[in-house]
């Protein structure tokens, strides 16, 4: 067998073979035997037809058989004898004829990882949002959390106020006469709402507990009942009771119900929350930045294969993270092909900011070790509140390891660069000011 | 002398008939039923370029065959089996 390796671009490679005549002969050979066994020719019973007669009427199947059967054999050879590591599935561009004593010749591309030459990747300058608390974030998020804890309590007042509680017995009437679905008991009705016609609310504000009285109000034009739409109606009402809203008070028992110790615990936690959200966002949006610039200054052709991938990966993840709310993405009016068109661009982006980390790594000699690898798994155990051994566990499956070196070996990278950029600090102002011009 | 494909229809090429001519050198044709065995000798003579030693035929009944309610009968056809002299040979597509 001979190969011949030819670079048609970066990500593309082509690999001529030249298989000799005996080998050629001999899957021919092979493949007709294995024809003849269920070969059906007139004349004759199944599996009983003379080779000569066989070779005339099967010569097709012959070929694509010998063709699949030389193919396989060689070019997984030739893939791990040259050290190529294929992205995708190969494409025959050409192929020869086979025929019997004769030397088969084809040719295949196929996609490989690129290995990209990573220039201007050390100071970098970029531009990092300078961090500013926001003043009231952990008041504000404390009084959601009261918000969220409301009872309703028996009001002490006599009288219904608006943002009250109340529990009414109606009827309605119109014209004197009472309509369908115009009455209730024990109803409940928040008054300021607007649930109810408008009017309805208003007039009950000020009614004492215990109290009847009649109500006037007129049903709005567009009502949903056209009986009813625009005709006066009179409602007698029946006060029953009247709740308000009660708040929580904020101290040590409403702390405990979150979890806390104490209310200044749980303004510490808040606050701590506060602050690592924004700082990873900061970081989160620095790294982002960074990794465009890169693939700004290094171009880089993808191969497809990569992309598709890629692709596939996010969707996977999508897809988890939908099921879990119990949705799908055909709710969201959404298939694989729309999504594929939606998220391309980002997918590249992904796959050349990973052959560019990949490169710098390279250059820079940078390797994952074992140590390394220990230390990111006690990470994870720590994170994730899971015990080592099932982290370990989990890991120690080749391909999972392999994802995690890799994730390894990019967040050195990373590092690496953070520290050679020149990293200026910008108001969060500034910054928005400038995306939104580049957006534009 | 008839033209020949008025004669020879065509080659018959079954197992059987494979069996016969590795065996005993002989190749089977169906024939037209009005041709004999004279004329049957000198048409594939003439038309493979060989050397016939022996003819034998025989005819086979046609089978009666029913749609409904209606009969018909196939046609009787006449079978040639040819002996060839050795080193003489027919060969039909590589068989």
């Amino acid at each position: 067998m001979d190969v011949q390796i030819e670079n048609v671009s970066s990500i593309r490679k082509k690999l001529s073979f030249t298989i000799p005549a005996e080998t050629v002969d001999g899957e021919i050979g092979k493949a007709f035997n294995k024809i003849a066994k269920t070969a059906k020719v007139k004349g004759f019973r199944k599996g009983k037809v003379p080779r000569g007669l066989l070779e005339q009427h099967y010569a097709p199947e012959m070929r694509e058989q010998v063709v699949g059967q030389l193919i396989n054999n060689s070019y997984f050879k030739a893939l791990t004898d040259n050290e190529i590591s294929a992205v995708s599935n190969p494409q025959i561009v050409e192929s020869g004829d086979v025929e019997k004593g004769k030397a088969y010749t084809y040719a295949a591309e196929v996609e490989v990882k690129p290995e990209v030459e990573v220039k201007d990747y050390s100071g970098l300058k970029l531009e990092k949002e300078k961090f500013v608390a926001e003043e009231g974030v952990v008041d504000n998020k404390l009084e959601e959390m009261r918000a969220s804890r409301t009872e309703m309590v028996e009001s002490k007042r006599k009288t219904a106020r608006e943002g009250d509680l109340t529990t009414i017995d109606f009827e309605g009437f119109v014209d004197g006469v009472a309509f369908d679905g115009g009455k209730a008991e024990n109803h409940q009705l928040e008054l300021g709402s607007g649930s109810f016609i408008p009017g309805f609310e208003e007039q009950i504000v000020g009614m004492k507990r215990d109290q009847e009285k009649e109500i006037e109000v007129t049903f709005p034009e567009e009502y949903g009942s056209k009986e009813l739409a625009g005709k006066p109606a009179v409602f007698k009402v029946l006060l029953k009771e009247i709740k308000e809203k009660k708040l929580p008070k904020l101290d040590g028992s409403f702390a405990k119900e979150f979890g806390a110790k104490s209310l200044a615990d749980l303004k510490k936690q808040l606050e701590e929350s506060y602050l690592t959200s924004e700082q990873s966002r900061i970081d989160n949006d620095l790294r982002e930045r960074m990794m465009n610039q890169l693939i700004d200054k290094n171009p880089c052709e993808v191969p497809e294969g990569m992309v598709a991938s890629q692709l596939e990966y996010m969707l996977g993840n999508i897809r988890a993270r939908m099921q879990q709310q119990g949705m799908t993405m055909e709710m969201l009016g959404m298939n694989e092909e729309s999504f594929n068109a939606m998220y391309r661009e980002t997918a590249v982006k992904q796959v050349q900011g990973s052959l560019i980390l990949e490169g710098i790594a390279r250059q820079e000699g940078i390797e994952v070790g074992d140590s390394d690898f220990d230390e990111k798994l006690e990470k994870i155990a720590e994170m994730s509140q899971a015990p080592l051994d099932t982290v370990k566990n989990y890991y120690s499956n080749a391909e999972a390891k392999q994802g995690l070196m890799a994730q390894i070996a990019e967040e050195k990278v990373i590092e690496l660069l953070l520290d050679k950029a020149k990293v200026k600090e910008v108001s969060k102002a500034k910054l928005e000011e400038k995306e939104n011009k580049e957006k534009e | 002398m008839k033209p020949l494909h008025q004669i020879i229809k065509k080659p018959l090429i079954t197992e059987k008939t494979n069996q016969l001519k590795e065996d005993n050198q002989v190749v089977a044709f169906e024939v037209a039923m009005n041709a004999n065995k004279v004329e049957i000798k000198q048409a594939v003579e003439k038309a493979f370029d060989v050397k016939v030693t022996n003819v034998n035929t025989n005819i086979v009944a046609g089978k009666v065959k029913r749609v409904g309610l209606n009969f018909g009968k196939r046609s009787n056809r006449k079978k040639a089996f040819v002996t060839l002299a050795e080193g003489s040979n027919i060969d039909f597509f590589g068989v």
